[in-house]
């Protein structure tokens, strides 16, 4: 069983008056523990499509299936479940809130998870420790530059230990330095815990960190393809 | 999630927005503070007036002249003159009124006193001595008169404390003569000091009723007749009685054409307090008005704090809030929001209530007692809470309804 299966799956935004098709149908599946990049320019879909996987949105057509069920035999409380313990996301302006240390951050989807109070801290320091901002733990969030943002991000997005991290174009607002720095811990989340990764990214540099590159162009999969072998060898020349 | 951290998480939301929040709970807190004001006060006034009933003691009866008047057009029935000596001499034969004690006639009118170049204008009361028991008033200087000074119609005065000063000044007074309605009264005694009181007496002459009828007032009736009951107990029985009795002398058959009333001591401190009541009630809703005006204050700031804080609620949701927790971080945040002012306005009205109270027992001679109720305490509480909940709700709804990626997206 797939973790992840899409078939036909339609978007439309309507305003009441006029209607923007985005999604015209696109069908794939993901399994768990890869690594995908979805690649695309700017209004290709890409963002709506990882919407409607993280349920943060809800498709007009197709059909989506997220461990075994369709999504739309989920009830609220069952997504907000999901989002909350099967889920984490990464976005491209990061969404920390203003005024609020780095640990509380990190522990505000402890909040509502049903994970006891009690192994809340040691949770919360250990993505933060995966992250390697440990050093930062009592900084206010908004005393933090881009890269170190972005890692807060990724250690909450971790901190309830999700099947799939989406990544919103996480290096989008950040320098190759520190966006690079980014990747990384996603690699390392993918290849040492073995959590499936979904990126979004415009940037192929980025994408090839991937171990398959969805390309979507006009709301359609342009092509579908691994590249399991190329990153590997990239992988190996960096090491060396 | 747990309610301790709803209530954190409400907290800081309004920890970010200190000023605003504070600010925003000013029409709570002065709605809860006048209601605890009038509502500490009326109950300040009602203790006062029954402590002046009660000052009657507990088991005094009053019987009225003609029949009570039941309203303005009623008026002309208090000048009745329908209690008259024999009446007064029937109820005095123990086998009519086994149950009273005592039984005092009493007549009462204005006039001015005059000595030397002074005057002043007072109420005259014609009693008998039994008055020094019933009303409990201690004299200060000299005596009071005695039965055979209402025999003789003697023209002996006891006054009160504020005659005696306007009169006399702070010479002794016992033993001078001055004048009312052309008649010369020696005064015999002085009356302690009392305070406002149900009677004002410190601005009475008190002389034997006898006198009083046929010197001063020109009457043959009685006003009232106080009666005092033998113990608390039988105070119904013998108003019982008194009635029986006057309606016999008078040839009554049916009760509601009696042309005399008889009330207690209880009777009338209910009634005093049941206007006193109405009268904190109507104040009480009058300041509650201001609550509603500050409960859409509430809501109109939190509505304000949920579009501004839309992204905040998008990756809430996002992260694994539910519906329900959005909707009670934003009830809470408002409920905390107008309990704290509730409880701001409870101490403020408790405090303005106890300045009013001290400053009217400094500055005037009402001994006012201050009093905070509990109960206006947990209605302010209450109301502030249920104000919360009521104009919270709308808000909190669009709060917990946002899209989480619509919310996400908001600039």
């Amino acid at each position: 069983m797939s973790l992840i299966e899409v078939e036909k799956l339609t978007k439309v935004y309507s305003d009441g008056v006029t209607e923007t098709a985005v999604l015209h149908g696109v069908s794939f599946k993901i399994e768990r523990g890869e690594f995908v990049a979805i690649m695309g320019p700017s209004g290709s879909g890409k963002s709506t499509l990882l919407h409607l996987l993280g349920f943060l949105d809800d498709y007009t057509a197709g059909a989506y299936k997220f461990d075994g069920t369709l999504a739309r035999e989920y009830t609220g409380d069952d997504i907000a479940a999901i989002r909350n313990q099967k889920l984490g996301f990464v976005f491209q302006s990061f969404n920390l809130l203003p005024n609020t240390s780095v640990l509380e951050n990190v522990k505000l989807p402890l909040l509502y998870s049903p994970i006891p109070e009690a192994e809340w801290d040691e949770r919360a320091m250990n993505a933060i420790r995966s992250v390697g901002l440990e050093h930062r733990t009592f900084f206010d969030s908004t005393r933090l530059s881009g890269g170190e943002r972005q890692r807060v991000a990724i250690a909450r997005a971790l901190v309830c230990n999700p099947e799939v991290i989406f990544a919103d174009e996480p290096t989008g607002n950040l320098d190759s330095k520190s966006g690079g720095a980014v990747i990384d811990i996603l690699q390392k989340l993918n290849k040492e815990f073995g959590h499936t990764i979904i990126l979004i990214t415009h940037e192929s540099e980025t994408a090839e960190y991937a171990e398959r590159i969805i390309r979507i162009k006009d709301g359609l999969i342009e092509s579908d393809t691994m590249v399991r072998a190329q990153r590997r060898a990239n992988g190996n020349a960096i090491n060396k | 999630m747990i309610i301790k951290h709803s209530i954190k998480t409400a907290f800081r939301g309004l920890e970010t927005n200190r000023a605003r929040s504070l600010l925003t709970v000013l029409g709570i807190v002065i709605g809860v503070m006048s209601i605890i004001l009038v509502m500490s006060l009326g109950q300040g006034a009602q203790s006062l007036i029954l402590d002046q009933v009660k000052g009657m003691g507990t088991r005094t009866i009053i019987v009225g002249a003609g029949r009570e008047p039941t309203g303005p057009s009623d008026a002309a029935q208090i000048f009745n003159d329908s209690l008259k000596k024999r009446d007064l001499d029937l109820l005095l034969r123990k086998e009519n009124t086994p149950s009273s004690k005592y039984i005092m006639p009493l007549v009462f009118g204005a006039s001015s006193a005059s000595y030397q170049s002074d005057t002043f204008n007072l109420t005259i009361f014609g009693a008998s001595p039994l008055m020094e028991n019933i009303f409990d008033m201690p004299i200060k200087d000299g005596s009071f008169f005695t039965d055979e000074d209402i025999r003789a119609r003697a023209k002996y005065v006891v006054i009160g404390n504020k005659v005696k000063k306007e009169l006399f000044g702070s010479d002794d007074a016992v033993g001078r003569v001055f004048k009312m309605k052309g008649h010369n009264f020696r005064v015999i005694g002085v009356l302690a000091e009392r305070g406002q009181d149900f009677f004002n007496f410190d601005e009475a002459a008190i002389i034997p009723y006898t006198t009083a009828q046929d010197y001063v007032l020109g009457i043959k009736h009685f006003n009232r007749l106080i009666v005092e009951a033998e113990s608390e107990a039988l105070i119904n029985t013998a108003a019982e009685e008194i009635k029986l009795t006057l309606r016999e002398s008078h040839d009554i058959t049916d009760p509601d054409k009696d042309d005399f009333f008889v009330i207690t001591q209880v009777d009338l401190a209910g009634r005093l307090s049941s206007i006193t009541s109405v009268l904190t009630i109507f104040l009480a809703a009058v300041a509650a008005i201001s609550l509603v005006v500050g409960g859409i204050g509430i809501m109109n700031i939190m509505l304000v704090s949920v579009t501004e804080r839309t992204k905040e609620i998008g990756l809430r949701k996002a992260l694994g809030a539910t519906y329900k927790d959005i909707l009670t971080q934003f009830l809470l945040e408002a409920v905390m929001l107008t309990g704290l002012g509730g409880l701001i306005g409870i101490l403020l009205g408790a405090f303005l209530s106890w300045v009013i109270s001290n400053s009217i027992t400094q500055f005037t001679a009402i001994a006012w007692t201050f009093s905070f109720p509990i109960s206006a305490a947990l209605l302010g509480i209450g109301v502030s809470g249920a104000i919360g909940l009521i104009f919270g709700l709308y808000p909190a709804r669009k709060a917990a309804r946002k899209s989480p990626i619509e919310a996400l997206r908001y600039e």
